[in-house]
């Protein structure tokens, strides 16, 4: 059990490369939408704050 | 098409719909990808395990080209009939395809060590890659180099239209010199020549990046779209 | 109506350079400029001959490429700042031929002297002689298409915060194509190869960019006129 696990690990003796390439994507794509989740949240929260003040020097 | 779409209360209307089904797509078959690339596809009978790397780099290396397309086809849309919408498109697509591209080159280089013996050889495809990653580069900071947005905008079009001669430089370049970089095995005339097992999970992954972008160009959109709302809002708020 | 538009065109070409002759400094400053960062190399590399001699093609044609991107951004930003832009735009001759015609004038003030002064340099770098001939049809062919590339990115930045390294950021990319070819083609008479090829190519950009450059750096004027 534990020496397939190694064995998949490995990856035949290429293993840093291999999942240095699918960490690296990883992360980087992982990356990518948190920045873009958190672009969308704080546009969004700014958005309302600028709404709720026009709406307050109307009335 | 273009000018009903081009109205982005009916843009929004329309992705938030697809959202979250472009969401889906991308977790689900990005998931069995990573399963039938690393787990389940044989190792190559020439590379051995290193033929993994592809089922990053290669989709990777499609959807940077394929975003860099989409840049210069909004940015015409935008510099012939004057949709704002296209504009963002485009402005939204530049760091997701930057991304994309930065992997492709990674990746790339990882595979290259072990099979080539060196992270980074200077021929043609290599070359015409980091030349896209510049391109992008330099369209975000011409995007964003000017007080005026729209100047920006309009100039970072033209940049991205003269741009995309690169992008049949990139296709092509293994097949016009010979290089260290192995031609194409699966977009050919005669069918792809790559065995199903290993097509799979790389087309399995194409499909995930592909719906990953567009869910992240919409959210994005959504975003950039809020932000122009602000703009706009704080300039009357100003003047009032 | 063409007979006039050429007529024009050679006056502008005419306009253009005079004004370089007037205000003098700018080509010699730019010809001073492509001599010292060639001897840059010699200084930072070490002064053997043998590495000299094999990679003088290199060194004179990056330093060229910096050379022309550094004299680019003045290209259109005086007309643009005294307004003289606007009047060339409303002007009856196509702004395609107007571009060309002030590409056609900055290359005689910049890339031509650079071309004279290459055999010199050439020379420093210990360059075998059966390289010259090539360096000089290669740099002839190669130096027009940077000015014509150049153009499209000194008319996108007009007006631009920092234009002067956004220049550099945009262009230097475009101009990888033009160095790796004219460099090889140095490389190939250096070895006994036919240069042929290389030229070929070089020459087909060139072509290439004489049709398409100067419709895209209109392109981009009347973006930045508006």
């Amino acid at each position: 059990m534990l020496n397939n696990l190694i064995n998949f690990l490995s990856m035949g003796g290429y293993g840093h490369f291999i999942w240095g390439a699918f960490g690296l994507s990883a992360i980087v794509l992982i990356g990518l939408i948190i920045q873009i989740l958190q672009f969308l949240k704080s546009s969004e929260t700014l958005l309302h704050s600028i709404k709720e003040k026009t709406n307050e020097t109307e009335t | 098409m273009f000018n009903y779409f081009a109205n982005p209360v009916r843009f929004l209307r329309l992705t938030s719909k697809l959202q979250p089904i472009t969401m889906f797509v991308a977790s689900v078959t990005i998931g069995l990808g990573l399963y039938y690339g690393l787990v389940k596809s044989p190792p190559d009978y020439q590379q051995s395990e290193t033929v993994r790397i592809m089922y990053v780099h290669v989709p990777a290396a499609w959807m940077a080209m394929f975003c860099y397309v989409a840049i210069a086809c909004s940015s015409a849309v935008a510099l012939i009939w004057r949709h704002m919408l296209a504009n963002i498109i485009a402005k939204s697509t530049a760091p997701i395809g930057a991304s994309f591209t930065f992997l492709a080159l990674a990746t790339g280089s990882l595979w290259g060590k072990p099979m080539w013996g060196t992270w980074w050889v200077w021929d043609a495809r290599l070359t015409s890659v980091l030349i896209l990653f510049f391109l992008y580069l330099g369209y975000m900071v011409l995007y964003n180099a000017f007080d005026d947005q729209s100047r920006g905008a309009r100039a970072a079009a033209i940049l991205s239209i003269v741009g995309v001669i690169n992008v049949p430089i990139i296709k092509f370049s293994v097949d016009w010199w010979n290089t260290l970089h192995q031609p194409a095995s699966v977009i050919k005339m005669d069918g792809p020549s790559i065995h199903p097992s290993m097509l799979t999970p790389l087309i399995l992954m194409a499909v995930g990046y592909t719906a990953l972008y567009f869910w992240l160009l919409f959210v994005r959109t959504r975003a950039e779209l809020n932000a122009n709302k602000v703009r706009m809002m704080s300039i009357q708020q100003v003047e009032t | 109506m063409a007979g006039k538009s050429i007529q024009v065109f050679f006056k502008l070409i005419q306009r253009e350079i005079l004004l370089a002759i007037r205000h003098g400094s700018d080509s010699c400053m730019i010809v001073l400029f492509f001599v010292i960062v060639v001897v840059l190399f010699p200084l930072s590399v070490g002064p053997e001959p043998g590495i000299l001699t094999r990679i003088s093609a290199g060194i004179i044609w990056v330093s060229a490429l910096l050379s022309v991107m550094l004299s680019m951004d003045r290209l259109f930003q005086s007309d643009y700042e005294d307004g003289n832009l606007d009047l060339l735009i409303l002007a009856s001759e196509p702004l395609e031929l107007i571009v060309l015609a002030k590409t056609v004038a900055h290359w005689l003030t910049t890339g031509f002297p650079l071309i004279i002064i290459s055999p010199v340099l050439a020379l420093f770098l210990n360059m075998d002689t059966s390289g010259y001939s090539t360096l000089l049809i290669a740099l002839t062919l190669g130096t027009p298409t940077l000015s014509l590339v150049g153009a499209i990115g000194a008319a996108l930045i007009l007006g631009a915060r920092r234009s002067g390294v956004l220049l550099s950021l945009l262009v230097l990319p475009l101009f990888i194509p033009i160095l790796i070819f004219g460099v090889s083609a140095v490389d190939a008479s250096l070895t006994n190869l036919s240069s042929k090829p290389q030229l070929l190519i070089l020459g087909g950009l060139f072509l290439a960019g004489l049709v398409l450059c100067p419709w895209a750096s209109a392109a981009a004027l009347r973006q930045a006129a508006e």
